[in-house]
């Protein structure tokens, strides 16, 4: 069971952007790098095998300035935050260090080579994680019922995006159990909830500016919808 | 940009950047306090530079165009029959596969984060992650398929998936027509990653040599 969080991360709401407009064209590159300077794989690399710094409530936490200023900008702040935070790494020294290497340009990280390590690295970029969880129940919904997105209020981190809450679409698909990564105010383990495919069609979503053809399917945990219409007594929040 | 990196000795050399300075400085820390080794991250950042990358899903991709019970497998269940191909691991705990038709068009989103099926398609590319594209691609598809050069008949439906939780998607795109004698291996150099995130369609094969 994971403990979960308290809270105590303020959610600026700048990642919820589905739908939200002035963001402009968008601009692919052709033949873009993986990475497109070195600091970005290697920044990459600290995150992805340094467990405890990175998370997503702490990326959304980010001003928005900070949260538009690149995704390996946002990572490097949302990791080094996450490590200060959890006492792995001291404010000033990453100061100290940072000013180091200002002044010194030649200077390169301290190496460190052990291949037992890296090994293990390596196994858990290929190893398969079971991320499904034993359901308490039955699902609430079937593919097919009309359902509505609730509003989510509990102001910390959901995957329930804006642009869905309150509006009405089916189910397309009942998917397994998985764990609700919602905070919730009073840090309680949440039981492992279905998730479903729910289906929103553009102008439910848009209205008249939707362009024809168009839906949403998004995958949503049971206790963001209720059940609606068809003779189904609506549920009201507890 | 000039792309121009030779920092010769006759003129001042430009200052590093911020972030770079920065990185340094956080593995420096993180090495010298033992919880990560240069080569670790060396072999992550190689591995996703020449290993993991969308070779993989366009692998999959060609054995359904030209195996239809392996086709039946990927979309029943995306991550045992993309196991079957040896891909699997990180942000591929659960991989469903979407296949186009000619009357419905996929694309795949993240409007909360930049959720992507990395085993197959590795890390996805800058715009996938910007503002943009998660903002726009859920309210106007059809204007921002358009902007990559892609126009979708208006009788055909858009379904944008919005990967909001545990499970990854990826687009099975339709074969292009006349590759009915074109072998497996030919017919992966035809799937671009772009059509299998759903802002563009397999190349046609007289786009390959």
């Amino acid at each position: 069971m994971r403990l979960r969080r308290s809270g105590t991360i303020g959610i600026s709401g700048i990642h919820d952007m589905g739908g939200v407009p002035g963001y402009g064209r968008v601009e692919p590159e052709s033949d873009e790098p993986i990475f497109h300077s070195e600091w970005e794989g290697r920044i990459f690399g600290l995150v992805t095998s340094v467990k405890g710094g990175l998370s997503r409530p702490r990326l959304e936490s980010l001003d928005p300035d900070e949260y538009l200023s690149g995704y390996y900008q946002r990572w490097m702040l949302a990791f080094e935050r996450g490590l200060i935070e959890r006492g792995v790494l001291g404010a000033e020294e990453l100061d100290a260090k940072t000013e180091y290497f200002r002044e010194d340009p030649d200077a390169r990280p301290t190496r460190r080579i052990e291949p037992a390590l890296t090994e293990r690295v390596r196994e858990g970029m290929y190893r398969q994680r079971d991320v499904r969880r034993q359901p308490v129940r039955a699902p609430a919904f079937d593919a097919g019922d009309p359902v509505r997105a609730r509003g989510i209020r509990h102001g910390g981190h959901t995957r329930s995006p804006k642009y869905v809450q309150g509006k009405r679409g089916v189910i397309h698909a009942v998917y397994a159990a998985y764990d609700l990564p919602d905070d919730n105010p009073h840090d309680e383990v949440a039981p492992a909830q279905h998730l479903y495919s729910v289906r929103f069609e553009g102008h439910e979503l848009w209205g008249g500016s939707a362009e024809a053809g168009t839906a949403v399917h998004i995958d949503m945990w049971e206790s963001y919808l209720e059940p609606l219409g068809s003779g189904v007594a609506e549920r009201t929040d507890a | 940009m000039s792309g121009d990196h030779d920092h010769g000795h006759d003129h001042f050399p430009e200052p590093e950047p911020y972030e770079a300075l920065r990185t340094r400085a956080l593995e420096s820390l993180l090495v010298e306090k033992g919880l990560v080794t240069t080569d670790a991250i060396d072999e992550i950042v190689r591995t996703y530079e020449q290993d993991i990358g969308p070779m993989n899903g366009a692998k999959v991709v060609a054995r359904a165009w030209v195996d239809s019970d392996y086709k039946r497998r990927l979309l029943e269940n995306g991550t045992e029959a993309i196991a079957e191909l040896g891909f699997g691991g990180a942000e591929g705990a659960e991989i469903v596969v979407l296949e186009s038709t000619p009357q419905v068009h996929n694309v795949i989103v993240c409007t909360l984060c930049s959720c992507y099926p990395w085993p197959v398609l590795g890390l996805p590319p800058a715009w996938y992650k910007d503002a943009a594209y998660r903002s726009r691609v859920v309210r106007e598809p059809r204007a921002v398929l358009r902007e990559f050069g892609l126009t979708v008949d208006e009788s055909k439906e858009i379904r944008i998936w919005d990967s909001t939780a545990s499970l990854r998607y990826m687009v099975l795109p339709e074969r292009p027509a006349g590759t009915g004698d074109v072998p497996e291996q030919k017919l992966a150099e035809l799937v671009t990653r772009d059509s299998m995130i759903g802002v563009g369609l397999a190349r046609s094969r007289s786009e390959i040599a």
